[in-house]
């Protein structure tokens, strides 16, 4: 499965996330695509033509209506949805913040579990076992782990994330065996981590930005 | 560290051209046209600023051109981002000017996000220090800079890259916004003074954020510290709107709770004001007994019309062109009291004279307030009552006297008749027929019909327009001293409204502290706590989430007087 701002591709035969916010970032940078203000993402996945792939949509979006904005996304032809830009990545005081919004982990997942209902599938992005269990409880089987936002990541800083990831992995299914787990990387998180090497379900794999 | 400077500059964050004329017209010292003010004035958090949801620097360009620029006097500034990659400073810079912008403001600053999304922002040189850049631009090209900065270093920098006016920002607004804080005012004025400290003494600052809610925060702040104004964001332009759309729409929604005008009735020559089915009934019995020649007696609480009522009673009688005579019992001495009451025989050197009992002879007798009476005057009024003859001090001839016998009482009238403090044979001789009076209080749908006619009485039958948000107040008023109360409490009212409508200012309750149990916090509502003022506040502002505005109108005072008592009990958010 990919991801990118790249339309769908009514030709392409691996599965598409189509996330427009990530429009021009460098891979790094499209970790802080939820605090850019710089297009309205929801309204650019809602008027283009799914082709059977997948929308990443903002489930903190103040406006409008979820049902009716389902219902256009599969009229448009997607066939799932994802929490994409997410606020799994805040922190400290900003989360405590987004939370009062609310743009939290737990709203994402009751907005997906919507999307649910309303006929599209879904992949709910997390960053922690907690938010997984969130998911779950809202309903939500196929999951998506972010490594997180990587800062001066050396040799032995990388093994350690993938020692942690590989341990994220174990846990969250250990918790619900029917819950499928894939892993978020790109060409530069390969280069850094290697997350390729990890046992998971697949990976979703940014693609149209330079490291 | 006191302000002595008296000038306060006011900025107004401005999302449309309604907030951005009136926040003009008010007399405001800068515009900013941000992104999170249009979010607000759309219903949504000031927050939302942030996210992927707008295009924020085109958004702002579009509805400052279309509904600010050129509309206003006060100079406009646009809050940019730069932190998309794709942005041309340059061409960013050149937009602000062709739009006709006094200046650029960095919004939403990065400044304000916390955790590795700000180091990675700032990492990838898409922060501060292109903010930065955009300043030194923006002067480059003689615009003028107004910016947030939440640091000292920030604000050096800031005013190095050549900034006009920088604005110490300490967070997102608390509060009512949901967001939570533990600042209060002087923490923040000394937060202020760190984020500005070595700045020109002169140089424009201004605070904004954190817990400033009202004019009165801001004022505090300022006052407290060396900044030289402040910039309003939903202070200004939602939680006013919101306060007064909340306050109109519960004029409407009071509309049903009014009795209409029943002019039938009031038009019978019926002197009871109102057209509940409550009063109405009253009014019947009223008429009913208007016919009867046996005593009533008429009970009450305070202030609820029973001397008007037995007066009416009177005059809807049979009897109404014959003498009435008043007797106020809680007036009577017990020996001054007989006199009058029964009257004196000629002594030497005084004339005989006649009481009122006997004075009312072929009329009326109303005794007010009859639970008052000392036993010993219960004792002479009860033989009158029962053999209808008097017989005046001194004398030993017996007079029959025929008198209606009205008479009023307050509610303590039962248990005073109950523990035999007034006799139960005097009662049950008063009370043939009993008038029980309703508290204004259950029969609110009335108060407008009432204020219409007091109102009226104090403007020389010229009409005075009561607003719906202060007839709402006035029926959510408890009333303790009912109709009375109401008539004090609609001559004030009137008197400062000075021939303008009626406002929910203008409506001043001054029995506060007699509110119903029910409607105060069950911890002043339990007698065993102490209930004191500061507890009555602290309560208020609780139930209110720390508003102080819809405290102060729980409360029945001015935002003002609420802000000086919550600075003397230190009930400053803690």
């Amino acid at each position: 499965m990919t991801i990118g701002s790249d339309r769908p591709n009514p030709a392409g035969e691996t599965p598409h996330i189509y996330c427009p916010a990530l429009h021009g970032l460098s891979t790094r940078l499209a970790d802080a695509a939820f605090l850019m203000p710089r297009i309205d993402q929801n309204r650019h996945v809602k008027e283009a033509d799914g082709h059977g792939h997948w929308a990443a949509c903002i489930a903190a979006d103040p406006f409008g209506s979820n049902a009716a904005y389902f219902a256009r996304l599969l009229a448009n032809g997607y066939s799932g949805v994802v929490n994409w830009p997410s606020s799994i990545l805040l922190e400290g005081q900003t989360r405590q913040e987004f939370s009062t919004i609310p743009a939290t982990p737990a709203t994402e997942y009751a907005y997906l579990a919507k999307a649910c209902d309303a006929g599209l599938r879904t992949r709910a992005f997390f960053l922690t076992p907690e938010q997984a269990t969130e998911a779950n409880s809202a309903g939500l089987k196929d999951l998506i782990l972010h490594p997180g936002i990587l800062l001066d990541v050396d040799d032995a800083g990388s093994e350690m994330i993938l020692r942690a990831l590989s341990s994220i992995v174990v846990t969250v299914k250990a918790q619900s065996p029917n819950v499928t787990v894939m892993i978020y990387t790109s060409d530069w998180h390969e280069e850094l981590l290697q997350l390729s090497r990890l046992d998971c379900d697949g990976f979703v794999t940014l693609t149209g930005t330079q490291a | 560290m006191t302000q002595t400077n008296a000038d306060f500059q006011f900025g107004a964050v401005v999302g449309s051209g309604m907030t951005a004329q009136a926040a003009d017209r008010s007399g405001a010292d800068y515009l900013l046209a941000l992104n999170a003010g249009r979010f607000r004035v759309q219903g949504a958090s000031s927050l939302t600023c942030f996210l992927p949801i707008r295009d924020a620097n085109a958004w702002v360009m579009e509805f400052a051109e279309r509904e600010i620029l050129g509309r206003v006097s006060a100079p406009v500034f646009a809050g940019l981002t730069v932190s998309d990659p794709s942005t041309n400073l340059d061409g960013l810079i050149t937009t602000v000017q062709d739009h006709g912008f006094k200046g650029v403001c960095n919004f939403p600053p990065n400044a304000l996000v916390s955790g590795r999304i700000r180091d990675l922002i700032e990492a990838e040189g898409l922060g501060f220090s292109r903010e930065l850049e955009m300043v030194r631009r923006a002067r480059d090209a003689d615009l003028d800079a107004l910016v947030y900065v939440n640091s000292n270093e920030q604000a050096h920098a800031m005013l190095a890259a050549g900034a006009t006016t920088i604005c110490a920002n300490i967070g997102f607004t608390t509060g009512p916004t949901g967001i939570d804080s533990i600042l209060n005012m002087r923490t923040m004025a000394r937060l202020v003074d760190e984020v500005l400290h070595g700045l020109p003494s002169d140089f424009p600052t201004l605070c904004a954020g954190g817990p400033i809610i009202t004019p009165e925060d801001a004022m505090a702040v300022w006052r407290n510290s060396m900044v030289k104004g402040y910039i309003s964001g939903s202070t200004l332009d939602r939680l006013p709107i919101e306060q007064t759309l909340e306050e109109v729409a519960n004029g409407f929604r009071m509309i049903s709770r009014l009795s209409r005008h029943n002019r039938k009735i009031n038009d019978a020559g019926l002197r009871l004001l109102g057209s509940s089915s409550t009063i109405q009934a009253t009014n019947r019995d009223i008429a009913d007994l208007a016919g009867e020649t046996e005593p009533v007696m008429i009970v009450g609480e305070p202030g609820v019309g029973k001397s008007t009522t037995a007066r009416f009673l009177y005059s809807m009688s049979d009897r109404a062109n014959q003498r009435l005579s008043i007797v106020d019992c809680a007036g009577l001495e017990p020996n001054a009291g007989r006199i009058q009451l029964m009257g004196s025989a000629r002594v030497s050197g005084h004339p005989s004279s006649r009481g009122s009992l006997e004075d009312a002879s072929r009329g009326s007798v109303i005794f007010e307030a009859v639970e008052s009476l000392s036993s010993d005057l219960q004792g002479q009024i009860l033989r009158f009552v029962e053999d209808g003859t008097i017989q005046r001090i001194g004398d030993t001839d017996q007079r029959t006297v025929s008198v209606r016998i009205l008479s009023t009482a307050d509610q303590t009238v039962y248990a005073e008749t109950a523990e035999n403090r007034f006799r139960p044979d005097l009662y049950y001789k008063l009370a043939v027929h009993q008038l029980v009076l309703p508290p204004l209080r259950d029969r609110i749908e009335d108060l407008h019909e009432l204020v219409d006619h007091f109102s009226s009485q104090y403007t020389k039958g010229e009409q005075v327009r009561f607003s719906n948000s202060a007839l709402k107040m006035m029926m959510d008023y408890h009333w303790p001293g009912n109709v009375r109360e109401l008539k004090n409490v609609v001559a004030r009212a009137v008197r400062k409204a000075r021939g303008k409508t009626v406002a929910q200012r203008d409506i001043e309750f001054f029995e506060l502290p007699l509110r119903k149990p029910s409607q105060l916090s069950p911890a002043l509502a339990d007698p065993v706590l102490p209930k004191s003022e500061s507890d009555w506040i602290l309560a208020a502002l609780v139930r209110h989430g720390w508003r102080r505005a819809k405290a102060a109108e729980d409360l029945g005072m001015s935002p003002r007087t609420l802000f000086n008592k919550i600075k003397k009990y230190g009930l400053e958010r803690f």
